[in-house]
């Protein structure tokens, strides 16, 4: 074993030793600030959860359960809190967790950033979140919060205000664990790990943290301009102005996507190539995929535009058109990793082949949305609904189960039940395609996004109620998630160190790891060290 | 040399050449600034961090706290400030009252870690 930097070389402050709960949330260990961005995000998702399912019940019952006000708030919150709160922050947390026990570094670079970052995420989700205690309630202006929806004269209350602070100060929270674990994946590589040498995962969240870094900036100039205008006026004035808001808005509220997606890609990688019990398939062109992806993913924001008819709408469906080519790279290196490998069915490995196929709903209803004759057609109805649905939550969601399913024995010690992970993975499946896929029928017919009630004569009451039920089967899986987590935590299952036999470095230190990380490294010569000792331990071992 | 810079580099200029495909397409302004600043600032920071790189080892030991109560405090300061903002000057009088103490307490921070480092005092 090559002595790496690593925890022996690394001086530690001791300061007062502190009560539990602040240690928790004053720790600068990159582990614990995930862990509890992690829970706190996980926590947002059964909050925004519960607030589709009244969403859902409404629609079911045909309204009747909540007023159209209160229903533009459940939405608007749900979005809100789905983004903002859960995907974009576990995303990079995960992260945050992962990328320097990938890269063979003792600790996080930027320690108190990420510490500030996870503050920054509470006060925003609770300043979001505490516009439902004011009196004219939460915001109810979508997630996006247009110009002049959102301005003061439409949206009087101080539950917008509370919104844009709170989106502000999660996005800056963000910005700031995009910018630490950039800097720890190009910075704070142990000795011998090159950027070619790089897990796919670190390559996907360095993409991640790009678009972060330059796309995210473009949210808060937005907001801090919708707040001017909700205060002073003048600022986004005219047809022009709003639609500034509009574009300076999506130049975030696209890259977003794949924020919300490029780390989930490389989850899925790391679990299908050691469930395969092979090596990574197209490794280099899959680098060059997800960069070529991320900086495209910049450059197709206004496709969310196409009917307002002030884009260059030529430019941007190209481009759109031109993201399956990096995808399609993505996929088929997923295919060529499990072509003919010894593939070992755990849950983990389901999860991931499952957001495979998932999220090609998503992507190639994203093909059609991309054609702006067809976006005409089909913009703000339910198909658009259904199409990022697929996109983030049977896509994304199913990735990120998979990795808690991979990762959870190197985070805890301790291993999930993989028969209750069967149970999560059944009823998530039935559960989402229940819920998403009627959406593209309801939206080919007409039924718009964001209503509360539709006509009786519509014929869409018997699929809403399909609807309802798939997203109460999905609540139940994740109730099933819960209950393993519960019970796998109490009558523990020792995982070892490297339960999976994976091939990056965090299979090399303890489960859970130490304070920093590591007590030595293995040597690393590529992207997969752990499975080049292991092909080199079985060589010596055969019979010459 | 870490070749952090490079990535950053590659896809400025990635970023730079779909801003020079907009062009014929006859963009708004606001499209081709907002891609072009992306792709300027990403270049000029993989540019930064090459001269950095170039210059500066970072390998070696690093000079760690474990927890830091007054990151944790300035941020509740500065939340409760910007919250200020909306809300009259009496939040933003207490948000800056918090970051106060925030920022004594990195200073507090600070000291006690170059005592530490000074006595090479590690665990």
């Amino acid at each position: 074993m090559a002595r790496a930097r690593t925890a022996s070389h690394v001086n530690t402050v001791a300061l007062r030793p502190r009560a539990a709960p602040l240690r928790i949330l004053a720790s600068t260990d990159h582990k614990r600030i995930a862990l509890t961005a992690g829970a706190i995000a996980f926590g947002f998702f059964l909050a925004g959860g519960v607030l589709a399912l009244i969403m859902r019940s409404q629609l079911a019952a045909d309204g009747g359960i909540v007023s159209q006000d209160a229903y533009d708030q459940l939405f608007t919150m749900h979005g809100s809190t789905m983004i903002y709160l859960f995907v974009v922050p576990v995303a990079l947390a995960v992260g945050l967790y992962l990328v320097p026990l990938q890269v063979g570094a003792p600790e996080i670079a930027g320690q108190r950033a990420a510490l500030a970052g996870l503050w920054l995420f509470v006060c925003g989700g609770l300043t979001m979140w505490s516009g439902f205690l004011t009196t004219g309630g939460a915001a109810s202006a979508s997630w996006w919060g247009f110009d002049p929806l959102s301005d003061s004269v439409h949206s009087p209350g101080s539950g917008m205000e509370l919104w844009i602070f709170g989106v502000m100060m999660a996005t800056a929270g963000q910005l700031l664990w995009a910018g630490c674990v950039l800097a720890t994946a190009l910075r704070r590589r142990a000795p011998g790990m090159t950027l070619m040498r790089m897990p796919v995962f670190t390559w996907t969240m360095v993409a991640t943290c790009l678009l972060t870094l330059f796309s995210f900036p473009a949210l808060i100039v937005a907001l801090v301009l919708l707040w001017a205008q909700r205060h002073f006026g003048g600022v986004l004035v005219g047809d022009l102005g709003a639609l500034d808001y509009q574009q300076l808005f999506w130049f975030y509220g696209h890259p977003v996507v794949y924020v919300m997606f490029f780390p989930f890609v490389g989850m899925v990688g790391e679990i299908l190539s050691t469930f395969s019990g092979r090596r990574f398939f197209g490794y280099s062109a899959f680098v060059a995929a997800v960069l070529a992806f991320s900086g495209l993913s910049m450059t197709v924001w206004a496709h969310h535009m196409f009917t307002i008819g002030q884009v260059t709408n030529k430019y941007f469906s190209l481009a759109s058109t031109a993201l399956v080519v990096p995808a399609g790279v993505e996929y088929f290196d997923f295919m060529g990793t499990l072509w003919r490998a010894r593939l070992r069915f755990t849950v983990a490995f389901m999860f991931a082949v499952t957001f495979v196929v998932q999220f090609l709903i998503g992507g190639l209803t994203g093909v059609i949305v991309a054609s702006p004759p067809l976006d005409y057609h089909l913009n703000m109805s339910y198909f658009i609904v259904g199409h990022f649905h697929y996109t983030i939550f049977a896509g994304s969601a199913f990735a990120l189960f998979g990795g808690v399913y991979y990762w959870f024995p190197k985070v805890t010690g301790a291993m999930l039940r993989e028969g209750l992970g069967r149970l999560q993975l059944v009823l998530m499946v039935i559960g989402t395609n229940l819920t998403f896929f009627p959406m593209f029928i309801l939206g080919a017919e007409g039924m718009t996004r964001r209503i509360s009630r539709y006509p009786a004569t519509a014929g869409w009451q018997g699929l809403n109620e399909l609807e309802t039920a798939g997203a109460f089967l999905i609540a139940v899986s994740v109730l099933v998630f819960m209950v393993n987590v519960v019970i796998s935590l109490r009558q523990r299952i020792p995982a070892g160190s490297d339960p999976w036999e994976g091939h990056s470095l965090e299979w090399a230190t303890t489960s859970p790891p130490p304070r920093h990380n590591f007590a030595e490294l293995p040597p690393i010569r590529s992207f997969a060290p752990l499975l080049d000792l292991r092909e080199e331990r079985a060589a010596e071992a055969a019979p010459a | 040399m870490r070749r952090a810079g490079v990535v950053l580099v590659a896809w400025g200029a990635v970023l730079g050449l779909m801003t020079a495909l907009q062009a014929p397409f006859g963009p708004r302004t606001i499209e081709f600034t907002m891609l072009g600043t992306a792709s300027a600032a990403s270049l000029i920071s993989g540019a930064i961090l090459a001269l950095i790189d170039a210059r500066r080892r970072v390998d070696g030991a690093l000079a760690l706290g474990d927890e830091s109560l007054a990151t944790a405090t300035l941020v509740m300061g500065l939340a409760l400030a910007l919250l200020g903002a909306g809300f009259g000057l009496w939040l933003i009088l207490i948000g800056a009252g918090v970051t106060a103490l925030g920022l004594g307490g990195l200073v507090r921070e600070a000291r006690a870690r170059n005592r530490a480092g000074g006595r090479g005092d590690t665990r």
